[in-house]
């Protein structure tokens, strides 16, 4: 048998459709054979990037390669995002995503959607404290209501910035509470905290983990914690919802892992098994609360549904408190 | 006084044991090491060991970071000197004279200046922190929006005083700064300015890009105008260390730049980059002749690489008595502490006293290790400008590209960082300095955000500038500082006059 030009062709392919066949489900077979890079959108340090640390040492251990955490910084975590979007989805590219980043298509244009990367497990989620400075003299959520109704306007509030939950956290107390509080917008949570401090701002919601000691020491007052429960850290503090009465406030941060959209189902089970028992040692469930924070307990296809239904709650938010952005 | 003395002796037992003084070390050297490389800076180092810390005993890790942070603004000057690279904002001054001394031959004692004045301020900025801390504290709050927006103003006219030549071009520049540090996105609207629908811009222009490319890259595509070695570093090389004369020159300044310094330090937001630039005006007015700066004067070396380094110890102040970060490497330590367990702040000077005063003493060993490992080291800088050019810029602007990259790890800055180059150049040609620009671009969002935060809380009224003594204050010294500047006869008639006496 002679071969022809067109045999060979025709056999080169079969074998290439071969090699590559067999090699799409070796990767999901043989995941994870190199590194891990779980990307977050903020400094080293900051609350979603200890979070996601918290989390390295578990998944390494579990998968059998290093998981590296890379902080992909840049417009309010939106980089690090349309990165994820982007990347390969073959497993090696994962992202601590946190609740700002399901605010974010309601107040700006952004490339991805929050709601189609594939859900691994929620991390951990925070209530915000709601905090007065100490001379203000309102001991409750009710007094400090009906102080804001007696002089429209004349309180002010302390955001860590526009669009950052702390802001829609405040234009949601506003909204419900129906009252006007003038809105001072921050870069971050440092300087709200000073000026706290310093009397110049008489209120914010500001996330428990920085503000805890000065509500300990007296320097700051904290009237409520913004989260549909209370939290352990302060059990004596009401949520906003029950002090204020106020039905349906709930609101918060929290941060958890995805992966791109359609990375395969397995590669995606396998990460997910694997947060799921690193979460639940001991060691992360110690740091977590340790940051203030509640250890993430949804998974898989109910975090997914979680995702969703923030991204339209904080649609609603925006819309009915008529945030504007250019 | 006793207390004091108990406290110290608690400092140093603990920051005198094999292990911390191990940690102590690898820090400063570290940081040393970084510092020297163009372009990385503190930050991605700080960043890029914190996972290595969580290990580490706190006070251990504390000491360890601390010693980047300080070492890295030591070896920072080192490139600043010898190649016109500055990694920070406070380097910027440096470059100004001390890379003048380098072309003449004069990079040794440059170097050594640097060093020793450094290390007084690190000795004096350790006392203040020892004694002053909790009093100091109060400063910080006192600051509100008004009077930080009145430093501003009073910086921004006084950065001016930084250009040796043209006035009109100086000011030209303070305003280019200005123009470029509003990229980004308005804090106060949320809207993006500038940013052409690039996502990278959202956060304004890294500054590291704009700096080593303005000065850095700047010069040496100069450099490499003419045919191969440039004539300014021809390996001349001269002495290593400092005359008599010269460290005579640079006492008073090192003592003026510690004192400008630390007050600032104590600031968050911005305090300690006014620092180093305040000392350089600060010298360049007390100066018998000022036009020497920006030629090669050492009073333009001791005074702001003394500043730098109080100021840089200052901003621990904040940190450990209010729990808040004067810039981006002390957050970044925060977090290492947070994830120990330690929240820095009011209680952690009574609830922790080995973790602070472990690290005061660190800081005073930290800054002696510095001097020790930096001195020696002056010998093999020096004899760096002997490689020859064509082998030197390209690695030069290899690391410039690497550090431009590791600050968001995007390769968006290094195309940043080259644009920058060109414009650098371009400033060259036309005799028009990036000092002044690099203080309108540090200095201008800070005070955008401060005057608007200000006529928030005063619902508007342009008065509260005045109500508040600290910004009234500024606000005079700013308009005597215009006044001198619009009416140069008037001055140089006064410095005639004092001449007579």
């Amino acid at each position: 048998m002679t071969i022809t030009r067109r045999i060979l062709l025709g056999g080169l392919a079969a074998g290439a459709a071969i090699a590559s066949f067999a090699s799409s489900s070796a990767l999901a077979q043989d995941w994870p054979t190199e590194t891990i890079t779980i990307l977050v959108g903020y400094p080293a340090g900051g609350a979603n990037d200890l979070v996601a640390r918290a989390m390295t040492d578990g998944l390494s251990e579990r998968l059998g390669v290093s998981v590296v955490v890379e902080n992909r910084t840049g417009a309010a975590g939106v980089v690090a995002g349309d990165a994820t979007w982007r990347a390969e989805p073959n497993g090696y590219t994962l992202y601590m995503m946190s609740s700002a980043q399901t605010l974010a298509p309601s107040i700006r244009e952004v490339s991805f959607d929050p709601a189609a990367f594939e859900p691994i497990a929620l991390g951990a989620s925070g209530s915000y404290l709601l905090l007065t400075r100490k001379d203000l003299g309102a001991g409750t959520v009710p007094d400090l209501i009906a102080m804001a109704k007696e002089k429209p306007g004349a309180l002010t509030y302390a955001s860590s910035g526009i669009g950052a939950g702390p802001h829609l956290t405040g234009e949601l107390f506003k909204t419900m509470a129906e009252v006007d509080i003038l809105h001072v917008p921050y870069r971050g949570d440092t300087p709200v905290l000073t000026d706290m401090l310093a009397g110049r701002v008489d209120m914010g919601f500001v996330a428990v983990a920085p503000s805890q000691q000065y509500v300990e020491n007296g320097d700051l007052v904290a009237l409520a914690v913004s989260g549909a429960e209370r939290v352990d850290t302060f059990s004596e503090l009401p949520t906003v919802e029950e002090a204020g009465n106020l039905e349906g406030f709930a609101m918060g941060a929290w941060w958890g892992l995805v992966a791109p959209p359609e990375t395969p189902q397995e590669i995606v089970d396998r990460v997910t098994e694997a947060a799921i028992e690193t979460l639940a040692t001991e060691k992360v469930q110690s740091t977590l609360t340790g940051l203030g924070f509640e250890p993430g307990s949804l998974s898989g296809a109910e975090f997914g549904e979680f995702i969703a239904s923030e991204v339209g709650k904080f649609a609603g938010i925006v819309e009915k408190a008529k945030i504007e952005v250019e | 006084m006793t207390e004091l003395l108990d406290h110290l002796a608690i400092g140093f037992s603990l920051a005198l044991s094999l292990e911390n003084l191990f940690y102590c070390f690898t820090g400063a050297l570290i940081g040393t090491l970084i510092g020297v490389l163009p372009g990385i800076g503190p930050l991605a180092t700080v960043a890029l060991l914190l996972p290595i810390t969580f290990t580490l005993e706190p006070v251990s890790s504390l000491i360890m970071l601390s010693g980047i942070y300080y070492g890295a603004q030591y070896g920072g000057s080192t490139t600043a000197i010898l190649v016109n690279l500055p990694g920070e904002a406070s380097a910027v001054v440096t470059t100004l004279d001390g890379h003048q001394m380098a072309r003449q031959g004069r990079a040794g004692p440059a170097l050594a200046i640097a060093a020793l004045a450094s290390f007084f301020a690190g000795t004096v900025a350790t006392i203040m922190i020892a004694t002053l801390a909790l009093p100091l504290a109060g400063v910080a709050l006192r600051f509100g929006p008004a009077d930080y927006a009145g430093l501003m103003i009073f910086g921004l006219i006084g950065a001016v005083v930084l250009a040796s030549g043209s006035l009109p071009k100086a000011i030209a520049m303070v305003f280019v700064g200005l123009l470029l540090g509003l990229i980004g996105i308005d804090i106060n609207s949320g809207a993006m300015r500038y940013t052409f629908g690039l996502p990278p811009l959202t956060d304004g222009i890294n500054f590291v890009a704009l700096a080593v490319g303005l000065f850095g890259l700047g010069e040496i595509i100069r450099n490499l105008e003419g045919s191969g070695q440039p004539s300014v570093l021809s390996g001349k090389i001269g002495r290593l260390m400092p005359s008599w004369s010269e460290i005579k020159q640079s006492f008073p300044a090192a003592v003026r730049g510690t004192f400008v310094g630390s007050l600032l330090g104590v600031l968050p937001g911005g305090g300690a980059t006014l620092g180093s630039f305040a000392s350089y005006a600060l010298e360049k007015k007390v100066a018998r002749d000022p036009s020497r700066f920006g030629t090669g004067a050492i009073e333009g070396v001791a005074g702001p690489e003394a500043a730098n380094n109080a100021g840089a110890q200052g901003s621990f102040i904040p940190m450990l008595t209010l729990g808040i970060p004067a810039n981006a490497v002390m957050a970044l330590i925060i977090g290492a502490l947070t994830i120990q367990g330690i929240q820095p702040g009011p209680r952690v000077m009574q609830a922790e006293p080995e973790l602070v005063w472990g690290l005061i003493a660190s800081m005073w060993l930290g800054n002696l290790m510095l001097l020790v490992i930096n001195l020696p080291l002056i010998g093999l800088w020096v004899r760096l400008l002997k490689v020859p050019y064509r082998l030197m810029f390209p690695a030069i602007i290899i690391f410039c590209a690497v550090g431009a990259f590791t600050i968001n790890n995007s390769t968006f800055d290094i195309y940043m960082t080259a644009l920058f180059g060109l414009l650098g150049y371009f400033f060259l040609k036309v005799g028009a300095e990036a000092a002044p620009l690099i203080l309108g671009f540090v200095l201008g969002p800070l005070l955008e955000e401060n005057v608007r935060r200000a006529l928030i809380f005063s619902r508007g009224d342009p008065m509260t500038f005045l109500d508040n003594p600290i910004c009234a204050v500024f606000l005079a010294l700013s308009a005597l500082l215009l006044l001198m500047m619009a009416v140069p006869h008037l001055r140089r008639g006064r410095r005639e006059a004092f001449r007579e006496e």
